[in-house]
């Protein structure tokens, strides 16, 4: 068979001595990345590109690509551990994943995730193989008014991130969509609220926000209640998932890589989108909704396995098109040309041991990472018991690194600075910071297509109901609103 | 010991000698330049065609200049964070630019902008990459003609895709409009890959993007290139019209990629910088990099590039002017 034969070429390239070694040292190089909050995968592939320059394309792209699964994996490590996302796509993670590790599950929580990322990997990597140059194509459907469409059903998620209050998620949200417009407007080029600042025009940063919002937060209330009580409320339990927990987590697992990788495959921040749309699912399909965010095990799985397959995925538009669908893409891109290697629709053809083995390399890397990060858990856990005193200065300054190393601009640290306080007032009244996070990402998104959209229709909005994609969205966006209402009058 | 003291001993001596001393300074400096590292920055993300470029010359720069010689990235606001860093930095030669038109075109979208091309003297034009009018495989439009003569009978009604507002792709769209009489609506992408993007979905009927972007669509066949900016036809693509020979010469752009220095850096250390830049592009294994990347090599010197800038920027404005793209 054709399949077995290319990816049998693909091992050939991947398990060379040299294509291990880069494989290894990007997963290392990733894992750091992820734990480090801030830091985040696009500084470290951009840090590392040069110096891919002089090595051979396989090898290149074999540790570059090791350094963003490596840093999917560690990037939930931070979420558990003390509620700090290490990337955004983790900010879900810490929903849960920070409960079970004050109720002393950290182990089991990080243990899942391991898990989890491994198994989604895996299969976003066999999907990738077999369906590449078909999805890549289908992607190209999804124009202005489909993505306007999925930005409308991604909104009605917020409904299932709240913990209390519907009306404050409600609050939080409509605040996240204004933060969103803050810099330049994306059709006329006008600028809005940005007061002048650089910066600004390009918008309020995401992760600069998500780390003021939860990891800055966090140390401030932290620090209003420590020496009244410990951090973390029991013994530890356990460093690894016990059978009850993976049974609980299978089905996540598997539903959550199926929606990353189909999620990823669209342009913008799939990863970040998936997690949240694959914690939403999680938990509208559980017998016990209500305990979400009180630390169910369900709400790590699911999320994590989502934001890996999501890796696999978004490597689809690149690979067989040569469309960077986001600035890690583009870095991808990036370090190909400069070995005069074009990504495009016939790169699969033009360089079949360039494809087969890095995607073989993937299999290679999620293997590594698996076992590089299982022993780790019980080295992470330990840390747990420092104490906070000498914790939050540690997390502050990481912080501060971490933001500080996006683009080298100290106005994204005082944005950072404003955001933990805003978070930290927030939280005293009892607003979350997770609505937020999703209308933010979603906000400019929704904006830009909308505009797109009728700029493409004359002003008709019939255009969002005429073309099919758009319109099942549409039907689907009505159904999930509207189901909630009919579910609750039967049970009455 | 009396005749070996240097120092004007009066007061007001002393401060006549440090006077001097301070007016010395920037020609000891050219003189020993450059003593430490040299940064150039790139005001796009890593990956981007001026980081390429400036990656590519970088070590060989350095070897002539007997310093490191390093990539700083300093993304944001379509160029405008790190071009505003690099006008803000010590005019001392060891902090220059490498920039695209963005330098050019940023001053005339935004009235706010805070640099224009006068905060800057041109090193070099060192590469450029060709613009190209493409539409998708499946649209009906065969050549350049058909289209213009369908936009004729539908004004308004075809769309045309951007990398954003005021960005490349979109003056050149307007440019286009201008000189063929044309009306398209602008759709405003957000990146040439967007854009792209659109026009291989269908999306969008038309786009003007660099080769680098739609090169392997070209080859693959999923666009169809109705014409390249260019004064011959490419080696690559000899069957692909030029937009001279199409009758529109004023069409003929050039998506350019230039180091700039802050513009008081001392006039010898402009010099030294441009011979360095312009020797280095002359190295083979250079040229092969280049070659790669899907840029052409210019190689224009300071004087050269500052004519070239001030014919760009006269026929820019007048785009910004009649599209009133400026705000």
């Amino acid at each position: 068979m054709d399949l077995l034969a290319n990816v049998a070429l693909g091992f050939s390239v991947a398990l060379t001595p040299a294509n291990l070694m880069f494989c290894f040292l990007g997963s290392v190089v990733g894992t750091l990345v992820g734990v480090l909050p801030g830091l985040g995968p696009v500084g470290a592939v951009a840090f590392l590109l040069s110096l891919t320059f002089k090595m051979e394309p396989a090898s290149a792209v074999i540790m570059l690509a090791g350094i963003y699964y490596g840093a999917m994996y560690g990037g939930s490590t931070t979420s558990i551990l003390v509620n700090i996302p290490g990337e955004t796509a983790s900010v879900v993670t810490s929903l849960d994943g920070y409960r079970m590790a004050r109720q002393g599950r950290a182990g089991a929580a990080l243990g899942i995730s391991a898990f989890g990322s491994f198994i989604a990997g895996t299969l976003g990597v066999i999907g990738l193989m077999c369906l590449a140059p078909l999805l890549g194509r289908a992607a190209l459907s999804f124009g202005p008014p489909e993505y306007f469409a999925l930005t409308v059903t991604g909104l009605t998620l917020v409904s299932y991130l709240s913990r209390g209050s519907m009306t404050k998620a409600l609050i939080m949200t409509t605040l996240g969509l204004l933060a969103g417009t803050v810099g330049m407007d994306p059709i006329s080029g006008e600028e809005r609220f940005a007061y002048g600042i650089l910066t600004l025009r390009d918008g309020l940063g995401l992760v600069p926000v998500a780390m003021g919002l939860f990891g800055i937060a966090e140390v401030l209330e932290n620090l209003t209640t420590v020496g009244q009580h410990a951090i973390y409320e029991t013994k530890i339990k356990g460093l690894l998932p016990n059978l009850k927990d993976w049974k609980n987590s299978l089905w996540p697992i598997a539903r959550g890589s199926c929606l990353g990788f189909f999620l990823g495959i669209l342009p913008g921040p799939g990863p970040v989108i998936a997690s949240f749309v694959s914690y939403a699912v999680e938990k509208r399909v559980s017998r016990y909704p209500e305990k979400f965010g009180t630390g169910v095990i369900e709400g790590v799985a699911g999320p994590e396995a989502a934001n890996n397959a999501a890796t696999a995925g978004s490597f689809i538009p690149l690979l067989s098109l040569g469309i960077p669908t986001s600035a890690i893409m583009a870095l991808f891109m990036g370090a190909l040309m400069i070995h005069g290697i074009q990504p495009g629709p016939l790169f699969i053809v033009k360089y079949p041991e360039l494809f087969w083995g890095f995607i073989a390399s993937m299999y290679v890397g999620n293997a590594m990472l698996l076992v590089l990060n299982l022993p780790l858990i019980g080295i992470w856990v330990r840390l747990l018991k420092t104490p906070y005193i000498i914790l939050f200065p540690l997390i502050l300054l990481f912080c501060l690194i971490g933001v500080y190393s996006l683009n080298a601009n100290v106005t994204e640290i005082i944005i950072m600075l404003i955001f933990g306080v805003l978070g930290f007032l927030f939280r005293q009244v009892g607003f979350e910071g997770a609505p937020f996070i999703l209308a933010m990402v979603l906000g400019p998104i929704m904006e830009t297509s909308l505009r797109q959209s009728l700029l493409i229709s004359r002003g008709n909005f019939s255009i969002f109901f005429t073309r099919p994609i758009c319109a099942v969205l549409m039907v689907l966006t009505a159904a999930f609103l509207v189901s909630p209402l009919v579910t609750a009058k039967r049970k009455r | 010991m009396k005749n070996l003291r240097a120092v004007p001993r009066t007061r007001h001596g002393r401060y006549v000698f440090l006077v001097l001393i301070l007016l010395c300074a920037p020609a000891l400096n050219a003189a020993e330049y450059p003593t430490k590292t040299v940064q150039i920055i790139n005001p796009f993300p890593p990956g981007a065609v001026t980081d390429i470029v400036a990656r590519i010359l970088a070590p060989k720069m350095s070897a002539a200049l007997g310093q490191p010689v390093v990539v700083v990235n300093k993304p944001g606001g379509g160029g405008a964070v790190g071009i505003q860093v690099a006008k803000e930095a010590a005019p001392d030669g060891y902090t220059i630019l490498v920039t695209p038109p963005p330098i050019l075109l940023i001053p005339l979208v935004n009235k706010n902008s805070r640099f224009t091309t006068k905060d800057f003297t041109p090193l070099a034009l060192a590469t450029s990459s060709p613009n190209t009018t493409v539409v998708r495989k499946e649209s009906p439009w065969k050549t350049l003609e058909e289209f213009i003569a369908e936009a004729k009978k539908t004004p308004g009604q075809l769309t045309y895709g951007s990398a954003g507002p005021g960005t490349t792709p979109h003056f050149i769209g307007e440019l286009v409009k201008m000189k063929t009489g044309i009306d398209l609506t602008h759709v405003p992408l957000g990146s040439e890959s967007a854009a792209a993007t659109a026009l291989l979905g269908g999306h969008v009927n038309i786009s003007f993007l660099t080769l680098g972007t739609t090169r392997s669509h070209i080859e693959a066949g999923t666009l169809r290139a109705l014409a390249v900016a260019s004064n011959r036809r490419l080696k690559d693509f000899p069957n692909v019209p030029t937009t001279v020979e199409k009758g529109f010469p004023e069409l003929n752009l050039k998506i350019w990629v230039g180091f700039f220095a802050p513009a008081k850096t001392p006039a010898p250390i402009v010099k030294r910088l441009a011979a360095v830049i312009s020797e280095s592009l002359k190295d083979s294994e250079v040229a092969a990099s280049i070659a790669k990347s899907q840029a052409l090599i210019e190689n224009f010197g300071p004087q050269e590039a500052a004519k070239f800038l001030a014919e760009e920027e006269r026929k820019w404005s007048e785009v910004a002017r009649v599209a009133n793209i400026a705000h």
